[in-house]
């Protein structure tokens, strides 16, 4: 799914009236398809200053925080630093609206900073490589609880595991954000990448996982 | 031409080729492209099959991603409590900087033909310009105008609740702010409980009293309420005459006492947030402004600057400024601007003097003896804190710092020692430290605590420890002892076998024997005891440090759940503190326990279908009502863990206990999410018992345009 148009009209009638209509932002959130959110997010911040924008931060806060730390935990496998990651992104978000800043969509534009933060965060910790072979994998005990035949499921879990391992960095990362619901020209915002090279990760990404699977 | 399916195709014939398949199954082909694709696919079954193992294969994925992954991985470690304050702490920066920014960015622009140095150093100039005025002149403060009233008139409430029979006496300097007129000083004395009053001017016609007011010497403060400005007018305007005082009352006095009325303020309590909390409701909408100021003192304070929309009536006031000392929030003057015929006039009230009496003076006939209490009162110095025994709530503030201090140090967790009240009105904090060192770390917290006595041992002052010489019980030992865990928990790893040794050790082998991921492979039995030692070990101490921080949690909410009205903000502040992070550490411990033992214990309990229970604990964590009492909700927290401390006592170490394994395996699953939901339930409770007296560091906006939590 994708959510299109947060549009940010800040040179709106209103806002040449004057010094007093300085916060204008107008932000809409229309989702073009209903599967993830239960209703549009409508950000309606005109003529109502920061408590207004502060309050639908808050709810874009509320609303995406899960899936932008979900993907956080498994880019860099440490959900305190995802948590601490995922908060400042929306932080940012807020400068950024704040500032009148041009965001085209809010989704890609909140996984592409937290992704950064991400990169930037496993530099100056020097990640081990080891994260490349994790990803996923930690949790398997866990889902060995949680679903019903853990037997059955142990077993196609591990293939998905090892499959997953078969993964380059990039592969797993387009494709959690294809699950997540990017599109490609999406994805290739948040990563920086172009959209030939998004198109063919997902392609070789797939094409490993249907083999290790067959 | 072969490809991965393995299939060769004759030549001439087309295909989807494989790079298109993906593309195609997620929209992302050309148009033209992907109705080719669409056509051939309703001829060729062979491309239909590649398109469908393409679709499984991404199905795979999705359901591990799903309802593995995503299912499998626990809540923020944070619970992303910290968020909300530092988006606030964000946009009181960004209040900070608006004002520089408002001023630097119109100065700069304009100046596009300068060579881009020079416009460098203009610019440059400027801001440094801007801000020294900004930072002397508009510093933002760091209250709201809500706090500002609120922090005031609980200040003010707070010193007249520590005087039995309290008396404000409130000398004032009244002038018009237009006229240089010689000023009028203007006493008042404010019998709070009776409502009897006593007023005196003086000006250049000298020292006199003015008459009482007709209709509130009934002795009932309700009464004395109601008539109060109708009587001050009485007062006012009557011009006869009685003994030898003079008895007319100065021309400026009248009109600001016009002012008072017509604005619903308060005759007698100038200058008081009650009067001005009046006004501003009575005229529905004034803005609200608050600004850092200095004293001539040198002292910070805050005026609290409102400005009220025209068209104003006859002696309505159109802005005042109340200026308020930070130090004890007392209000120390106050301009106001009123509208007096066509023109806005204004008149500045500064106070010269303010005392509550002690009860003793309070106690004399106020009014009977006016020129002898007068002096009396007079003398008094000015914003000194009456000299009297601790009050209950000075005692319950030492108490509550002194659990805070003990908090600090760890020492609320089950050291043996407890903070107490003693009847002649002190806090004694007694009990047994466990090293010399420990007993100098506590003291040190805890002398600098007003009205708090220290009286802890050290296990080496006692000797020895257990043969207490008449064989009774030390004060500290009497006190409530911090839980036990089992004493057959303490000895850990099972000497006999526990109940869950078969099933601990099919689990490992199973997880030994197959590669699941993990480079491990053990099949040693002897590395399979091991595993299961360190699990039960695990297992049991979480369970112990849940239990802990359950009982400290308990601890404070017998302690303070019905004395939480009595707290004054700032207890408050550290008793949320202190709730708020033994919840967190209880959560971190029974989150850690559930990670550790449901793969083991779902494999023997009766299988609740974990999928579903998610889903529901996510229904019921929506639920939540968040006004249930923080106090019950820590109390049901407390059976609940004392409960999941028994069943894993019994299940991984061995402790006695009647139930079946496998039910045991159950409830201690179900204990564990209980005390999950609980312990969120408990923080809402927690939230809402106390959000009513947010901190001071909140910003402007979020104090005045509601609250979000």
């Amino acid at each position: 799914m994708a959510y299109k148009g947060v549009d940010i009209l800040g040179e709106s009638p209103a806002a040449a009236r004057g010094p007093a209509s300085n916060n204008i932002l107008r932000l809409q959130i229309e989702p073009r398809t209903d599967a993830e959110f239960d209703s549009a997010v409508k950000v309606d911040c005109l003529g109502q200053g920061a408590a207004t924008l502060e309050r639908e931060v808050t709810e874009l806060f509320k609303r995406l925080r899960d899936s932008v730390y979900r993907y956080l935990v498994a880019v860099i496998q440490d959900p305190s630093v995802a948590e601490e990651i995922t908060q400042e992104t929306f932080l940012r978000l807020y400068c950024c609206l704040r500032d009148r800043k041009a965001i085209n969509s809010v989704r890609p534009w909140v996984f592409r900073v937290a992704h950064n933060l991400a990169l930037n965060e496993k530099a100056r910790r020097r990640f081990v490589s080891s994260e490349e072979s994790a990803t996923l994998v930690g949790l398997r005990l866990r889902l060995e609880a949680k679903l019903p035949d853990p037997e059955q499921t142990v077993l196609q879990q591990e293939r998905m595991d090892l499959a997953i391992q078969q993964l380059s960095r990039l592969q797993r990362e387009c494709l959690i954000l294809r699950v997540e619901g990017f599109r490609y020209r999406e994805i290739a915002e948040i990563l920086g990448l172009s959209l030939p090279n998004v198109a063919q990760s997902l392609r070789r990404g797939i094409k490993k996982l249907m083999r290790e699977l067959s | 031409m072969s490809n991965f399916f393995g299939t060769n195709w004759p030549p001439g014939t087309w295909h989807v080729p494989e790079d298109d398949l993906l593309p195609f199954v997620d929209g992302e082909l050309p148009v033209k492209e992907a109705a080719k694709v669409r056509n051939h696919l309703e001829a060729c079954w062979s491309c239909r099959q590649r398109i469908e193992k393409v679709q499984k294969t991404i199905s795979a994925f999705v359901e591990y991603y799903n309802s593995g992954y995503v299912v499998g991985l626990d809540p923020a470690p944070g619970e992303w409590r910290t968020f909300d304050s530092k988006l606030k702490s964000v946009i009181a920066e960004a209040d900070r900087e608006s004002v520089l920014r408002g001023w630097l960015l119109p100065r700069i622009a304009p100046l596009p033909s300068l060579h881009t140095m020079a416009r460098l150093a203009a610019g440059l100039s400027v801001a440094a310009l801007v801000m020294v005025v900004t930072f002397v002149l508009y510093r933002t403060p760091r209250v709201s105008a809500s706090q500002l009233i609120e922090k005031a008139s609980e200040e003010r409430t707070l010193r007249l609740s520590v005087v039995a029979h309290p008396v404000v006496y409130q000398k004032l300097r009244v002038q018009a702010g237009s006229q240089p007129a010689a000023p009028v000083t203007w006493e008042i004395w404010n019998d709070e409980e009776s409502g009897n009053a006593k007023q005196r001017v003086e000006d250049s016609a000298g020292l006199r009293f003015i008459p009482p007011e007709r209709h509130s010497a009934t002795g009932h403060a309700s009464q004395a309420r109601e008539s109060r400005a109708l009587g001050a007018v009485g007062a006012l305007h009557s011009q006869s005459s009685l003994g030898s005082v003079d008895r007319s009352v100065p021309p400026i006095l009248r009109e600001l006492q016009q002012v008072f009325q017509a604005n619903h303020m308060d005759w007698r309590r100038p200058l008081a947030l009650a009067s001005y909390t009046s006004w501003t409701r009575s005229i529905g909408h004034v803005s609200e402004e608050v600004r850092e100021t200095q004293l001539p003192s040198g002292e910070q304070a805050y005026v609290l600057i409102a400005t009220a929309a025209a068209p104003f009536e006859l002696h309505a006031l159109a802005k005042t400024e109340l200026t308020i000392r930070s130090r004890d929030w007392h209000p120390l003057q106050q301009r106001l601007e009123f509208r007096e015929g066509n023109s806005i006039e204004s008149l500045d009230l500064a106070e010269l003097a303010f005392n509550v009496t002690s009860p003793a003076i309070a106690t004399l006939p106020l009014l009977a003896d006016k020129r002898l209490l007068a002096p009396l009162l007079e003398g008094l110095p000015v914003l000194e804190s009456p000299p009297a025994a601790p009050t209950e709530i000075e005692l319950l503030e030492a108490e509550t710092q002194a659990d805070y201090a003990l908090h600090r140090l760890g020492a609320c967790t089950g050291e043996p020692i407890e903070v107490r009240r003693e009847p002649a009105g002190q806090v004694i904090v007694q009990g047994l430290a466990e090293t010399p060192e420990r007993r100098a770390q506590l003291e040190e917290i805890l002398r600098p605590i007003p009205l708090v006595a220290v009286n802890i041992q050290s296990s080496e002052d006692v000797s020895p420890p257990n043969a207490a010489p008449d064989g009774s019980l030390s004060e500290a030992e009497q006190a409530e002892e911090p839980p036990q865990p089992g004493v057959e928990a303490i000895q850990r790893i099972p000497a006999s076998k526990s109940p869950m040794e078969d099933q601990l050790r099919k689990y490992f082998t199973r997880l030994s024997a197959g590669d699941l991921g993990h480079a491990r492979v053990e099949s040693e039995p002897a590395a399979v005891d091991e595993e299961i030692t360190a699990l039960s070990n695990e297992a049991v101490s979480l369970s112990e440090a849940a239990l802990m921080e359950a009982w400290a949690l308990r601890r404070l909410a017998e302690a303070y759940s019905l004395k939480v009205d009595q707290l004054s903000p700032r207890g408050r502040r550290l008793l949320e503190i202190m709730l708020t992070e033994h919840l967190a550490a209880l959560k971190l411990h029974t989150d850690r326990s559930r990670v550790l033992l449901r793969p083991v214990l779902s494999s023997l309990g009766s299988a609740t279908p974990p999928l579903a229970e998610r889903a529901e604990d996510k229904a019921a964590r929506s639920l939540i009502v968040s006004d249930s009492s923080w106090s019950d909700a820590v109390l049901r927290l407390w059976t609940t863990a004392q409960q999941m401390e028994r069943l894993t006592a019994y299940l991984f170490a061995g402790a006695s206990c009647p139930e079946a394994k496998e039910s045991a395996a159950q409830n201690l699953l179900d204990a564990l999410n209980t005390i999950d939901m609980e312990s969120r339930e408990t923080q809402a409770g927690v939230a809402a018992g106390f959000s009513g007296h947010s901190d001071l560091t909140g910003n402007r906006e979020s104090a005045a345009g509601g609250v979000r939590r």
